[in-house]
């Protein structure tokens, strides 16, 4: 029992050393939140919740900016189910990269809810550790990823508010915090390996033009979901032609 | 319904979908195992493709432009757009960017 009880330790060790960069890497951005979030006249519990149940980066910034275009409540769900997709991904990855690893529900259901991009992608890196596949490592990663992403909205929340008092520019400046985050995400996608991807800058930029098209057309708030879709569809369609095509010339996938 | 019950409802359903999102898949691989595999690929692709789609348009409706016509601010907005991209390129760091973005929209705010 002694020697149960000291791996179990040794895994929550384990976990909350993996975990700290997490938790130092989420003040700034959910503290970008707390304090964007108040410049929008969203209530302190408004944002706490936020944080607290979405607990998705990009997806609360995409809340927030549909919510402040009075997008339709539909629209906003869907939107936001559609941004946070990638993540269906991770939970399959997971099992694959812990040797199929058949795990129960209730512990798929205490981990899933922490399956954030940086806790997927230190929890997914090739195991040296036995450790990582072990529930409590990973819960003790998740939870304090989960610790630092509500600890920097609470700040910022509090020390916002001040900084804002104090510092009038500061709410100038804010209001570039969107566009910005929204640049840093896009540049993010469009290099690989310090190159850019010119499939996927085109891509951006059909997505682009489309939107403006059936904005001036009239098709309100939607027109943000379609243009994605059908450009997004149009990717796939050209992605199993070029691999149709290079499976005819005999190359191999 | 009132706003805040309306507000309410909508983070419940995004909440609630995006952790079905991560749990849903997750049990069903551990039940289908690798029988599944085959459809990966697409999903992939298709996911990697949607989500910068979604934020160039996000990012559209974001741009601070309250007059359409002020050259000036087209100029400061510019700007400010190329350092933060110049600035995302180099260092990788999301909060280094925000902030560096945020400084230069102020900073060019003094053209004016």
């Amino acid at each position: 029992m002694p020697n149960k009880e000291n791996k179990q330790k040794r895994f929550v060790s384990q976990g909350l050393q993996d975990g700290f960069p997490i938790f130092l890497g989420y003040l700034p951005p959910s503290m970008a939140f707390g304090m964007m979030a108040q410049q929008f006249h969203w209530a302190p519990w408004q944002i706490l919740l936020t944080s607290a149940i979405l607990y998705a980066g990009t997806s609360q910034f995409v809340l927030l900016s549909l919510t402040a275009a009075h997008s339709p409540g539909w629209s906003s769900v869907i939107t936001i189910w559609l941004v946070n997709l990638r993540h269906v991904a991770y939970g399959p990855a997971l099992t694959l990269a812990h040797s199929q690893k058949r795990r129960s529900l209730l512990e798929i259901l205490s981990i899933g809810w922490g399956l954030t991009d940086e806790v997927f992608a230190t929890v997914c890196q090739p195991v040296e550790h036995k450790s990582r596949d072990e529930r409590i490592y990973l819960l003790a990663v998740a939870i304090l990823a989960y610790g630092g992403w509500i600890g920097g909205t609470a700040l910022g929340i509090g020390v916002g508010q001040s900084m804002l008092h104090e510092i009038p520019h500061a709410s100038y400046a804010l209001g570039f915090s969107l566009p910005a985050l929204f640049l840093y995400i896009l540049v993010s996608a469009v290099m690989h390996q310090k190159r850019w991807q010119w499939q996927r800058i085109k891509l951006l930029f059909a997505a682009s033009i489309l939107y403006l098209i059936l904005k001036a057309a009239g098709v309100g708030m939607i027109s943000i979901l379609l243009s994605a879709l059908i450009v997004s569809i149009q990717g796939v369609v050209s992605f199993s032609r070029i691999t149709a095509g290079k499976r005819g010339e005999g190359v191999e996938l | 319904m009132n706003l805040h019950g309306q507000w309410v409802w909508i983070l419940a359903l995004a909440a609630g979908g995006t952790w079905l999102e991560r749990v849903g898949p997750w049990f069903l691989m551990t039940r289908l195992g690798p029988r599944l595999d085959k459809y990966s690929r697409y999903s992939a692709v298709w996911v990697e493709n949607f989500v910068p789609a979604i934020v160039v348009i996000l990012w559209i409706r974001a741009i601070p432009l309250t007059h359409r016509f002020d050259m000036i601010l087209w100029v400061q907005v510019l700007g400010a757009s190329v350092l933060t991209m110049v600035v995302a390129r180099m260092t990788n760091s999301l909060a280094f960017t925000v902030l560096s973005g945020m400084a230069a929209y102020w900073v060019l705010s003094f053209i004016r």
